[in-house]
């Protein structure tokens, strides 16, 4: 017989038994079981929330040193690109640079990240050059070239560990002036007769005073042969220094410069030195008598007195008399700028000889009068209050020469500039600077429009800082009422249209520091022989008064080069008057293709500087991107 | 053939409770045990208990430990947006409390939570003047952020999370 499911016989008496005991505590284990599951999960996934954020914190903290340790080199390389490793970058010897271990600089500063995470460690920071190509392919100028400057960082801290790379962009550039050799230089293709003295005033000073460099003048009208070629092999020779006068006017002196043609440089250099005089209210110079018959007929002669005034915005010469070579039989003031003083006589004039006025003398400070022989005040200029530094008396000699096709087209005698087109014909339009396109090419910042907002992003100390070449197509250079100040050796480039709104300086206080130069190119699209008639570089004057006198003034420390002369535009600052009145100084150089003297108009004083510097790779700057082109980073350690 | 019965002695009788209660005789055998039972649950609890305290305390330690570092990231990225110039020199002196507006902008300003006032932050900016001295176009900045927080024997402790790094002019 089968028992049943509750091990009894079938038919046996049944009663209610508790299947197997513990049971219900039992169930109760399962529960205990899941909590304790549960709790050690719960555990686990707050401590792994626990390790995770420690690890969030080694990444960032490697990245911050990694950045920062980036951030002083890059502050380094940037300091130093000139001085230290512009040479290494146009020789192509920087390598892989190992800027942690060769710049001590580096290496302390770094120092202070490491310390201030203990356990970090910087294993590596270098900067590499690489895929460096020349900007012309067909005539290149071998140190100009661009390419991508890499810094890399190795940042280990703990377990955590991190590549960070930042890739700049740096373009090495040629910043010479077009025509840096000419105080002026045209190359007017059809134009007549330029005469320096027929119209509105040029005035030329060729002689860098800081550091002797003399650019030559070239007023060339093409086809007609009529070139005049000035002052180019004549030097200036400072004869004397007086001993002062006046103890309370002590720094005042003067001095003898000349342009000197031969013939007449025993004559000059026997001059004595001047006299002058320093009163309460007045000052008086008495220059020798002096006399000079040269031999060559046909050549004209000019004297310029040369006050240094304090007047920041008035001309600092006043012009002296020109007595020239005239057959004419009437005594007749030659012209000048400003005026005249040296009274030719007919018999002088006749025997071509030339007389300096024998004293000039200031009244109250404010005019300066020439006197010769006759008791007339024949100019008159405002000067200032405070006395003169400096008075300079130049003479110097010009005249037409046999004309001279010395450079048609132009290019510079070191080769440093060349002008290609795509053919990679050399000045095809006969022009001294690069076509547009070449310094777009060039550029570290090209734009559509440039103006003082866009440059204040460039600025440091003050002042605008930059190096390299900038372009636009519409380039706005200071505004109405803020001038342009800069710092820095770079060219600003337009190949559409450019205005000079206020006056370009250079910041002195940083000059000593930092040398500075500025090329202010003007290459409209289309410019060429058969087509001169591009759009002109704009200028607007402003309008000073100093001790009663009106002035329109703009000042330019920077050289200039406008393929189509420049216009002068009237605005709020200039007032209602035309550019006749206008007075256009130029500390630098100024080339241009056409000039127009009857539209362009003002008078233009060019004060030659020479600011390019031929050794050391002077003519070259590096510029690097102001932005990282690239930025990578790659961590390790971080699970 | 007659099967064999089992005697009925032979049969272990146990009954529910509450057959005991109605008078089975075997009253206190099954109350001791569930005595044992509860004194064993309440051992196990123990630890179970103490792996949910800490496992909640762990949370909150990696909760503030991330709101910590994003206070830091916060910061010290706040100062690297300002211009150079605007980066003050500033000494550690003070460990101010994340408090007061957190977002104040044109579309409105955003209070930091409470929770936050708890943490405070130091700010360490100082210009590299061995590095360019010239120009000090170098400054270091150090961000630490501080929280007070129990540990596991319920003391209190200061934590710390601290950024360093450099900004440059350039």
């Amino acid at each position: 017989m089968m028992k049943d499911k509750f091990g009894k016989f079938p038919g046996t008496a049944r009663k209610y038994i508790r299947p197997a005991g513990g049971n219900a505590i039992l169930m109760l284990l399962p529960i205990v079981l899941f909590m304790l599951v549960f709790g050690i999960s719960l555990i686990m996934r707050s401590s792994s929330e626990h390790t995770q954020s420690f690890h969030v914190h080694r990444q960032n903290v490697v990245t911050y040193l990694a950045e920062g340790a980036l951030n002083i080199a890059m502050q380094h390389v940037a300091e130093n690109l000139e001085k230290k490793y512009k040479k290494l970058l146009i020789e192509n010897s920087l390598e892989v640079y190992n800027l942690k271990d060769k710049v001590p600089e580096i290496k302390s500063a770094v120092k202070f990240l490491i310390d201030a995470m203990p356990g970090a460690e910087l294993t590596r920071l270098t900067m590499d050059f690489s895929d460096a190509v020349n900007f012309d392919k067909l005539q290149p100028d071998p140190n100009e070239k661009m390419g991508l400057l890499i810094f890399t960082c190795d940042v280990k801290y703990f377990e955590v560990s991190t590549t960070l790379k930042i890739v700049r962009d740096i373009k090495i550039v040629n910043i010479t002036p077009p025509a840096e050799e000419f105080t002026l230089y045209t190359n007017t293709g059809n134009e007549n007769n330029h005469i320096i003295n027929s119209g509105p005033s040029i005035f030329c000073k060729n002689k860098d005073e800081e550091n002797g460099e003399r650019g030559s003048i070239r007023i060339a009208s093409g086809d007609k042969g009529n070139e005049f070629y000035l002052g180019e092999k004549y030097g200036w020779a400072d004869q004397s220094i007086s001993p002062m006068p006046s103890p309370t006017r002590s720094e005042v002196y003067a001095k003898y410069g000349l342009f000197k043609p031969t013939q007449i440089t025993d004559a000059i250099s026997n001059l004595p030195k001047p006299i002058i005089g320093a009163f309460q209210s007045s000052l008086e110079i008495e220059l020798s008598e002096f006399l000079v018959d040269p031999k060559a007929k046909n050549k004209k002669y000019s004297c310029i007195i040369s006050i240094n005034s304090p007047i920041v915005d008035l001309p600092k010469e006043v012009y002296g008399g020109i007595v020239y070579g005239s057959e004419d039989n009437k005594a007749k003031q030659a012209y000048g700028k400003g005026g005249l003083f040296g009274y030719p006589t007919l018999a002088n004039i006749k025997s071509n000889k030339l007389y300096l006025p024998k004293k000039l003398y200031v009244q109250g400070l404010k005019k300066l009068y020439g006197k010769y022989t006759l008791s007339e005040n024949m100019i008159s200029i405002p000067v200032s209050f405070e006395p003169p530094k400096f008075v300079d008396v130049y003479i110097y000699h010009y005249g037409p020469k046999v004309a001279e096709k010395v450079v048609q087209p132009y290019s510079s005698a070191d080769g440093s500039f060349s002008v290609s087109d795509g053919d990679g014909k050399i000045g095809i339009d006969g022009c001294a600077a690069l076509k547009g396109s070449e310094y777009k090419k060039r550029a570290f910042y090209a734009t559509e429009e440039i103006n003082m907002n866009t440059m204040q992003l460039f600025a440091g100390g003050g002042s605008i800082l930059i190096n390299g070449v900038m372009f636009a197509k519409k380039i706005e250079v200071g505004a109405p009422k803020q001038a342009f100040v800069y710092n820095g050796r770079f060219v600003l480039a337009s190949d559409g249209e450019m205005t000079i709104n206020n006056n370009v300086s250079i910041n002195e206080k940083l000059a000593a520091k930092i040398p500075s130069s500025l090329s202010l190119i003007l290459h409209p699209k289309g410019a060429s022989d058969a087509n001169l008639a591009v759009t002109p570089l704009k200028y607007k004057a402003r309008k000073i008064t100093v001790s009663g006198e009106t002035a329109i003034v703009l000042k330019i420390d920077a050289s200039v080069f406008s393929y189509n002369s420049m216009e002068f535009v009237k605005d709020g600052n200039s007032g209602n008057i035309n550019s006749g009145f206008t007075r256009l100084h130029i500390s630098g150089n100024f080339a241009v293709n056409r000039l127009i003297k009857k539209d362009f108009s003002p008078w233009l004083f060019i004060n030659y500087k020479k600011r390019v510097a031929e050794k050391d790779y002077g003519r070259y700057v590096v510029s690097m991107s102001p932005i990282y082109s690239a930025w990578y980073e790659e961590k390790r350690g971080a699970k | 053939m007659m099967m064999k019965t089992p005697p009925l002695t032979a049969y272990k009788i146990r009954v529910p409770l509450h057959a005991a209660a109605e008078g089975s005789g075997k009253k206190g055998n099954t109350l001791a045990f569930v005595l044992i039972f509860l004194t064993i649950l309440s051992f196990l609890m123990v630890p179970i208990i103490n792996i949910f305290t800490y496992s909640s305390m762990t949370a909150v330690k990696s909760k503030n430990a991330l709101i910590a570092l994003n206070l830091a990231l916060q910061t010290i990225e706040e100062i690297k947006s300002k211009p150079f110039d605007d980066v003050v020199s500033m000494l550690p002196s003070d460990r101010k409390p994340f408090e007061g507006d957190w977002i104040d902008d044109a579309s409105g300003s955003v209070k930091y939570p409470e929770y936050y006032k708890m943490f405070r932050k130091n700010i360490e900016v100082k210009t590299d003047k061995d590095f360019s001295p010239a120009n000090k176009k170098i400054k270091r900045i150090v961000v630490t952020v501080f929280w007070d927080e129990l540990n596991d024997e319920r003391r209190r402790l200061t934590h710390a999370i601290k950024l360093a790094t450099c900004i440059s002019a350039e």
